[in-house]
């Protein structure tokens, strides 16, 4: 018989995920390993490639196209590995997934139960100069929003100017060299820069830029590059938002249907993180504004 | 020149974190330059551009934090990235430590508080406009705390935040309780079904501490800054704070406190107290303002007489004003102090804590007494000072005199020594951000003044009134117990506390006007 582990296991419940996500995990079982663990966050990375990141945080808004909001978190939050080792996690600790449940440690996850959530951004049936003048409107209130200095210095300035220029030209293969130049730009665990082309291809996935992702040059920087180029948090971003998928709340902006909800959006988008919602917002305002509002 | 590099695998902060880390080392002594980034292709470009590229750095994965010094000499950079090591530590401890982090910034407060929906600003008033904006932009309601903001900036945001339909309330709005919660300076008061609109802080606390001691609590209380009502912001926060309370369901009648409203303003005003479909005091405190009653709407002159009228509606009573709750008592009490006054003490002294409660005196004193001077008045040859310490011509560089009694000890002093002072008038503001014992600071004071008229043959009468409840942190009954043991008559109302100060200075015409018939 084994023998049971030091810790003991909790099963939680999670209230919801994205759509995608709940795909990939009821088509196949993952196996991978405790990749990061902060005080509101664990992230999971899978062993299989392709399959990024899977993150697991509390009752909020999915933070990410691969995360798993669960209905309650430890309440206590002095200290993330008070808990984490309550739960037997630690970096590199074996993850599974199979059976509608996640296995990490002395933490399950049954997810069979959540809502799916879908976080793919469509083109809009709706006049794109509608959508354009809400987004303007929404994001004017985000400018004195302070990002990562890591995009302000030249580098991310050049590369941001040369993409809005890609943008302004519809020119797929400039663009790329500009998401290039990009990613894994700046500070922090999601490089800012990273966050910024979440937010601009949140933008263009909404206003129906088509031509950005048709010939495959987007997708061989965010995809074949972005794992050698950026963190590895950053480029399960990248990849999915090349895919249309995003976190709840840059879906719910970029697709808000008025005004108010556009704001609410926005402001639940800037607190998220550090400075990626800022940076996630500037992308998004950069989009708009190579664009123009006859987008 | 040197450069080091500390390398830490699979080490994730996030980006505010790493940008504190570098720019910490820069200040740093014998610093040139320092990075602190994932050691991603492209931030390896930035190190390179920055003379930071070392061989470790070039060697790094994008999973590597990648910390890089250039310094003078081996020594400082060894120093650089021991601090550096010591900040990630220090930082990872303090998040333990602390639960959570000072948030520095309203976005990172919004963070750590999930669903707030409230920002109270309380910041020097050049910065005060910026962070109101800033907070209304991410849809939350403001307390504006701070003074001395620009009447176009306190236009602006109004603005602003009713296009958002928030509230902006303020600025210099110390008090308000919304669902319950007292925010700034405000006194233990229990909900109930009184909504409150006020431009006034220590005028609302008056009103609700009056309100509680007749068994009455507060629905909501909405301060909305003492410029509201002016032409210039056209009663903007006044107006939308009787909407909300309007459709609140908890709320059965409502109170307005301020001053009269600018002549353009005072129609939208009127009309939409009318529209309110609920009772309404209004307590619009000056000197052209005549009580009455029209249909739902009842106007009165004194705060006192807003929670009184209050009560009597909610309990179906008919209002009626009186100069004191008790007559004979206060006719008792004014004639034993006229009686130990000396020949010429016929003044009145009012130095106060509360700048409303100052106000509100003054009004009650010029019609008894004639002219008044002071600091809220142009009269300046009366015998008669009503002076209000919370201007700003006395705490510059000082807290004000709610918190801080020194200079209101002080004016008292002098004003002891003066042998034309007949009445000393003050007030005592308790409840939560007021002083721990305001009676207490100030009874000394009151005594030595007092022993030292005494000692130069003269009388000298002490009136004063606490705005407070028994559950505020200083207890009402010892501040007023404090007060009555420096020889203090305390009233349960600044209203009475003012014309029991005319009458004792006033002498028998005055006492007569206002006792009449009352007093047997």
């Amino acid at each position: 018989m084994m023998r049971s582990a030091a810790f003991a296991h909790a099963t939680h419940t999670a209230r919801a995920l994205g759509a995608g996500l709940a795909r990939r995990l009821q088509a196949v079982d993952l196996h991978g390993h405790v990749h990061s663990i902060f005080a509101r966050a664990i992230n999971v990375e899978w062993r299989e490639p392709g399959d990024a990141l899977l993150t697991l945080h509390g009752p909020a808004p999915l933070a990410a196209p691969f995360a798993v909001a669960l209905t309650t978190w430890p309440e206590d939050r002095r200290s993330s590995h008070a808990w984490a080792r309550a739960w037997g996690l630690e970096p590199g600790m074996p993850v599974f997934a199979r059976d509608g449940r996640v296995l990490a440690g002395g933490l399950v996850v049954d997810w069979s139960g959540a809502r799916i959530v879908e976080l793919r951004v469509l083109p809009c049936a709706e006049d794109a100069r509608a959508i354009w003048a809400r987004l303007a409107g929404a994001l004017a209130d985000f400018d004195d929003l302070h990002g990562a200095a890591g995009l302000a210095a030249a580098p991310g300035r050049t590369a941001r100017a040369a993409a809005a220029e890609a943008i302004r030209r519809c020119d797929p293969l400039a663009l790329a060299h500009a998401a290039r130049a990009l990613t894994g730009l700046g500070e922090g665990l999601t490089p800012a820069g990273d966050d910024w082309l979440v937010g601009m291809l949140a933008g263009l996935h909404r206003l129906g830029q088509r031509w950005a992702f048709e010939d495959g040059h987007l997708a061989s920087v965010l995809v074949g590059e972005a794992p050698a180029r950026t963190t590895t948090v950053g480029a399960a971003f990248l990849a999915h938002a090349l895919t249309g998928e995003f976190s709840e709340p840059v879906r719910d902006l970029v697709t808000a249907g008025s005004l108010s909800r556009a704001r609410a959006a926005g402001a639940r988008l800037a607190v998220m993180g550090a400075t990626s919602g800022a940076d996630t917002l500037a992308g998004i305002r950069a989009a708009l504004d190579a664009l123009g509002p006859s987008a | 020149m040197i450069a080091r590099t500390l390398i830490k695998p699979s080490f994730y902060q996030d980006s505010v974190a790493l940008m504190g880390v570098a720019r910490e080392l820069r200040g740093g002594a014998g610093i040139q330059e320092a990075a602190a980034l994932m050691g991603t292709p492209a931030n390896r470009e930035l190190m390179e551009q920055a003379g930071l590229l070392t061989a470790e750095a070039a060697a790094a994965g994008p999973n590597d934090l990648v910390i890089v010094v250039r310094a003078d000499s081996e020594a400082a950079a060894a120093a650089a990235l021991a601090r550096a090591e010591s900040l990630l530590t220090e930082r990872r401890r303090r998040v333990e430590a602390a639960g959570r982090r000072l948030p520095r910034t309203l976005d990172s407060a919004r963070r750590q508080l999930d669903g707030a929906n409230l920002a109270l600003i309380s910041v020097p008033g050049p910065f005060a406009a910026a962070e109101a904006r800033k907070a209304l932009a991410r849809g939350l309601h403001v307390m504006l705390f701070s003074d001395n903001v620009a009447l176009e900036d306190e236009v602006a945001l109004k603005r602003l935040a009713v296009e958002r339909g928030l509230l902006l309330m303020g600025p210099d709005c110390g008090t308000a309780y919304l669902n319950g919660v007292p925010l700034g300076f405000a006194n233990a008061v229990p909900r109930g079904r009184v909504g409150i609109v006020a431009a006034s802080g220590t005028g609302l606390q008056q009103v609700v501490s009056l309100l509680a001691a007749g068994g009455e609590g507060v629905s909501q209380a909405i301060g909305v800054g003492g410029r509201d009502m002016s032409e210039s912001v056209g009663a903007a926060m006044t107006l939308a704070a009787l909407d909300a309370l309007g459709g609140d369901p908890d709320t059965a009648l409502v109170v307005v406190v301020g001053k009269p409203p600018a002549p353009a303003v005072r129609g939208r005003v009127e009309a939409r107290l009318r529209a309110l479909g609920k009772p309404a005091v209004v307590a619009m405190l000056g000197r052209a303002v005549s009580p009455g009653r029209d249909g739902l709407l009842h106007t009165v002159t004194s705060l006192e007489d807003a929670a009184a009228a209050a009560l009597a509606v909610l309990a179906g009573r008919e209002y009626r004003a009186r100069a004191f709750a008790d007559p004979d008592d206060a006719g008792r009490r004014i004639g034993e102090r006229q009686r130990a006054l000396a020949a010429g003490q016929t003044s009145v002294r009012g130095l106060f804590a509360g700048g409303t409660l100052a106000y509100e005196a003054l009004l009650i004193l010029e019609p008894l007494l004639g002219a008044v001077g002071g600091n809220l008045s142009r009269s300046a040859a009366s015998p008669h000072r009503i002076v209000d310490l919370g201007e700003d011509e006395f705490t510059r560089g000082r807290a004000h005199p709610m918190l801080d009694a020194t200079l209101r000890a002080e004016e008292i002093a002098r004003a002891g020594k003066e042998t034309a002072v007949a009445v000393l008038l003050v007030d005592v503001v308790l409840g939560h951000g007021a002083a721990s014992d305001p009676a207490g600071d100030i009874a000394p004071a009151l005594e030595a003044a007092r022993a030292h008229a005494r000692a130069n043959g003269r009388g000298l009468a002490v009136v004063a009134s606490v705005v407070g409840t028994a559950g505020d942190p200083q207890g009402l009954g010892r501040q007023v117990a404090r007060l009555e043991s420096a020889g203090a008559w305390v009233l349960p109302s600044n209203a009475q506390a003012a014309r029991a100060a005319a009458a004792i200075a006033g002498g028998a015409g005055v006492t007569q006007k206002l006792l009449g018939g009352e007093s047997r």
